[in-house]
Order: C-alpha cells, then sequence, then structure tokens
C-alpha cells in the first residue's frame, strides 16, 4: 500500500445530545482518489470539518501527513467585501507563490474548471452557486496540494464541467495527490473511485481498495460502487 | 507555510474588511466635523475637549461585527484558516483594529496639537489625556471583542451604547443623591471607598468619565479591565467552532 497522508483513528464529534461521528477510522493514500461515503446525515461533513480542523474533536487522532492541503467545501461562501483576484492573492501568499507562477496556474485552472477569470474582478460573495464552487476549486488547486479534500464534488455544478472535474482528479492522480471525496453520488464518482469508506450513522463500518475488495468479495469484479455502498450503509 | 506569511495574510484579511466597511473614513470625518465645529463657534479649548472626550469612540465604532457573524457566515471554512488557524484570525482582530483606531486618533490629534502649539497654547495636558483616550480606546476595543463572540454583526456596540445611555439618565435621574460623586469627579478628591466604588462602576460603563476632568489612577481599571476582557475573548475563541451553533 501506498504511503497515506491521512490517517484517521478513534475520531468522535458530538453536539450536545447528537452523536455526529461516533468511531471514524481510516487513512487516506497518496496518489488515490478516496471515496467517501455514507447516506445523508452520516456523519460525512463532520467528519471532514473534525480532520480540517473547524471544529474541535471529542477524542480520537487525526496525523496529517500533507503539508499542502486543498480543501473544496459542499456551499463555498466567501466574505461580501472580498473580490475573487483577492482570495487569490491571499491563497498564493500563504503558498509562497511567486506572481509569474500564480498567473500561470490560473490561466491553466481556469479553463479546466470552466470558471471566467473576468469573474476575479467582482466580488466572490456575489457569484452563482456554480462559480462560487468554480472559485473554491481553483483556490484549493492553486497551491498544488499533495491532499484535496472535496465536500460533495459536483453539488452546484453543471454537466461539462462535472465531466472535466472527475478529468482533473485522474490527473492529480496521475500527479501523486490523494484526493478525498465526500458524496452520496455514487454514480458520479464511480468511475475514478480507487478505495472507498463508508460511514454509517456516525461509524466507519469499512474501507477497501475498490477493486481489491471486488475481487476478495462474493460480489463479483463487475460489481460497482453501488452495489458496496448498499451491502454497507443499508 | 511560515508562520510570517499567515500572519501577513491575517492582517491583510482584517485591513480588506476594514477598508471595505467604511467606517475607518466616516467616524473619524464626522469627529473631525465636530471639532472643526466646536473651534468656529467657541475656542481651540472647547474642540480640543470635544476631541479628547469623543475620540475614544472611534476604536468602539470599528470594532464593530468582530467575532460572530464571521464564525456563522461560512467564508472561514477556507485553505486560509485550515488547522483551527481561523481562531487566530478571529483573536488578532481585536488588536489590529486598535492599531488602527490609535493610527488615525493619533494623526487627527497630532493635526490638532500643532494647531495649539501655533496659537501658543500649552499642549502637555492634552498629551496625557490623550494617553488616557488611547487606554479607554484599547478597553472599548476588547469590550466590542468579547461582545461580538456573542451577538451578532454591529449589535455589539449598540449594546454598549445603549447600556450608556441607561446608565447616563440613571445619573440624571438620581442626581441629588449623587451629588458626593459629582463633585469628587469634578475635584478628583474622593471622601470614601464607597464613592471610589460607584465611581468605578460608572467608569466600567461609561469609560469616558475617566477624561474629564483626566483621572489617571482610574484608568488603571480601565487597563485591568481591557486585559480581562481581552483574555476572557481569547479563551472563548479557542474553544469556538464554525458554523451555526
Amino acid at each position: 500500500m501506498t504511503e497515506a497522508v491521512l490517517e484517521v483513528r478513534g475520531l468522535a464529534k458530538s453536539f450536545g445530545p447528537v452523536r455526529a461521528v461516533k468511531k471514524a477510522d481510516f487513512t487516506v493514500r497518496r496518489g488515490a482518489v478516496t471515496t467517501f461515503l455514507g447516506p445523508n446525515g452520516a456523519g460525512k461533513t463532520t467528519t471532514l470539518r473534525a480532520v480540517l480542523g473547524f471544529v474541535a474533536k471529542d477524542h480520537g487522532r487525526v496525523e496529517m501527513r500533507a503539508s499542502r492541503i486543498g480543501y473544496v467545501p459542499e456551499q463555498p461562501a466567501f466574505f461580501p467585501w472580498l473580490r475573487g483576484l483577492d482570495l487569490v492573492r491571499l491563497t498564493a501568499r500563504l503558498a509562497a507563490l511567486p506572481p509569474d507562477e500564480l498567473e500561470r496556474r490560473v490561466i491553466a485552472l481556469c479553463p479546466l474548471l470552466h470558471f471566467d477569470r473576468g469573474l476575479l474582478l467582482r466580488r466572490a460573495a456575489a457569484y452563482s452557486g456554480g462559480n462560487r464552487k468554480k472559485l473554491a476549486y481553483l483556490l484549493g488547486l492553486l497551491a498544488a496540494p499533495d491532499l484535496l479534500i472535496v465536500d460533495e464534488p459536483f453539488s452546484a455544478l453543471d454537466p461539462p464541467a462535472i465531466r472535466d472535474v472527475r478529468t482533473l482528479f485522474v490527473g492529480l492522480r496521475e500527479r501523486g495527490t490523494a484526493v478525498l471525496l465526500s458524496t452520496h453520488l455514487i454514480a458520479e464518482v464511480e468511475r475514478v473511485c480507487d478505495d472507498f469508506i463508508v460511514i454509517r450513522e456516525g461509524v466507519v463500518v469499512a474501507q477497501d481498495s475498490l477493486a481489491r475488495f471486488l475481487r476478495a468479495s462474493n460480489l463479483g469484479p463487475e460489481a460497482g460502487l453501488e452495489k458496496v455502498f448498499f451491502l454497507f450503509a443499508g | 507555510m511560515s508562520r510570517r506569511d499567515w500572519l501577513a495574510v491575517a492582517v491583510r484579511l482584517a485591513w480588506l474588511k476594514t477598508r471595505a466597511g467604511r467606517t475607518w473614513t466616516i467616524a473619524p470625518a464626522a469627529l473631525l466635523a465636530i471639532v472643526i465645529f466646536a473651534w468656529v463657534r467657541d475656542s481651540y479649548g472647547t474642540a480640543m475637549k470635544f476631541f479628547l472626550s469623543l475620540f475614544p469612540y472611534l476604536f468602539l465604532f470599528l470594532g464593530a461585527d468582530m467575532v460572530r457573524s464571521e464564525a456563522e457566515s461560512g467564508a472561514l471554512e477556507n485553505g486560509l484558516f485550515l488547522g483551527g488557524k481561523f481562531r487566530a484570525y478571529l483573536s488578532l482582530k481585536g488588536p489590529f483594529l486598535a492599531a488602527v483606531a490609535a493610527a488615525i486618533s493619533l494623526v487627527l490629534f497630532a493635526g490638532l496639537m500643532l494647531a495649539g502649539l501655533a496659537a501658543g497654547r500649552p499642549v502637555l495636558p492634552d498629551a496625557g489625556r490623550f494617553g488616557i483616550g488611547l487606554v479607554v480606546g484599547a478597553y472599548y476595543i476588547a469590550l466590542a471583542g468579547l461582545l461580538s463572540t456573542r451577538l451578532r454583526a454591529g449589535s455589539n456596540v449598540l449594546v454598549v451604547l445603549i447600556v450608556q445611555a441607561a446608565a447616563f439618565l440613571l445619573v440624571m435621574f438620581t442626581l441629588p443623591s449623587r451629588a458626593g460623586l459629582l463633585a469628587a469627579m469634578e475635584t478628583g478628591v474622593w471622601p470614601d471607598l464607597e464613592t471610589r466604588l460607584e465611581f468605578m462602576a460608572a467608569a466600567a460603563l461609561i469609560p469616558n468619565l475617566v477624561l474629564t476632568p483626566p483621572l489617571y489612577p482610574f484608568s488603571l481599571e480601565l487597563v485591568a479591565l481591557t486585559i480581562v476582557a481581552f483574555v476572557w475573548q481569547r479563551a472563548v475563541v479557542r474553544r469556538m467552532e464554525l458554523g451555526k451553533p
């Protein structure tokens, strides 16, 4: 198995009396697209937010071995006083990107994401939902991350953007980037998925390589991710 | 990512918000208009009195909407704030805004002082009162920051102003029974501990009271309250999580 860039052990998180995540154990490996599956309310987003430090975990260990992390939230929100360009510049400053390299990356990424570069001069909070998502992808990818975490990767995107974002994930995998996708849209991620994690009622109930699992299980190699999901998530 | 790079980004972000808010230009312009009006209608001395009594409110107005609205907006769930860095950003805003307000106040005060020097006025007492005013301003920022961990948008500033108005009315309606306090405030001679404590309580609500006449010892109370408010706010922010509760 290739090197793990993220290792989570015994993660738990409650909001008052609600135990959103009871026990999450999983690893995300370099150069693989890992799909984090679960029904609505299973604890996917809370797990990601705890891993990223947006909420404090109650228990458990998060070992982050990636030095550059990109994050694309399900519904990106931006400060109303910032233009897209301000966010791009701030992100580039954090990644220590020189201006010419920044420009090169923006020029390369915008067409891939079907994102109109002219929008960068406008306030990001005023973008449509789809363009906010595309800007979040642009910001997440600017620093050439070792680990890209995406919550609901295709929400708000139009079909051409969905197709090209899927191609983007394949390209990232080939460059050795770890990609963690949290979704319940199984059909959309099936073609790019290497590993899967299934969470159910706050507990990670399965993690494996999709190909290896299908070979070893009685589902057969032709069975898809959907069958795996229903096997574990019911 | 170095700590220095992150700090530069956080300061830049705080500045972009301050700049977009317009309070940093409107509030000083309004203060300047009041000071010029007092100068034209009365005298330089009155203008300086108005300035020294009112400039700490620049700190208060700049302290509107510091923490909670941003934590709930979703805008901090961003690659810039991974690993809990949003907490450091929210904690940094108070000192940053205090520095901005102090810089604006200093520019205005320097202008007035130069005008005073040209008119041959002694400026040293005014400089002392300006120093206490900065302490009052820092207290306002700390108080506004602490309140904004609970209150959304600019309601932290509104609450301070409403409490001050209520405290002022209370004093006005109970004026006969507070003659001792008022006399002590005017002369700086405190007859007993009770009067001192009464004034300290009033100064916690209306800190500008220590400015006219300058009551230097009581500014220490404000320094202590400022430290308490900053430490308290920091403790609340350290436990803070993003998203609506």
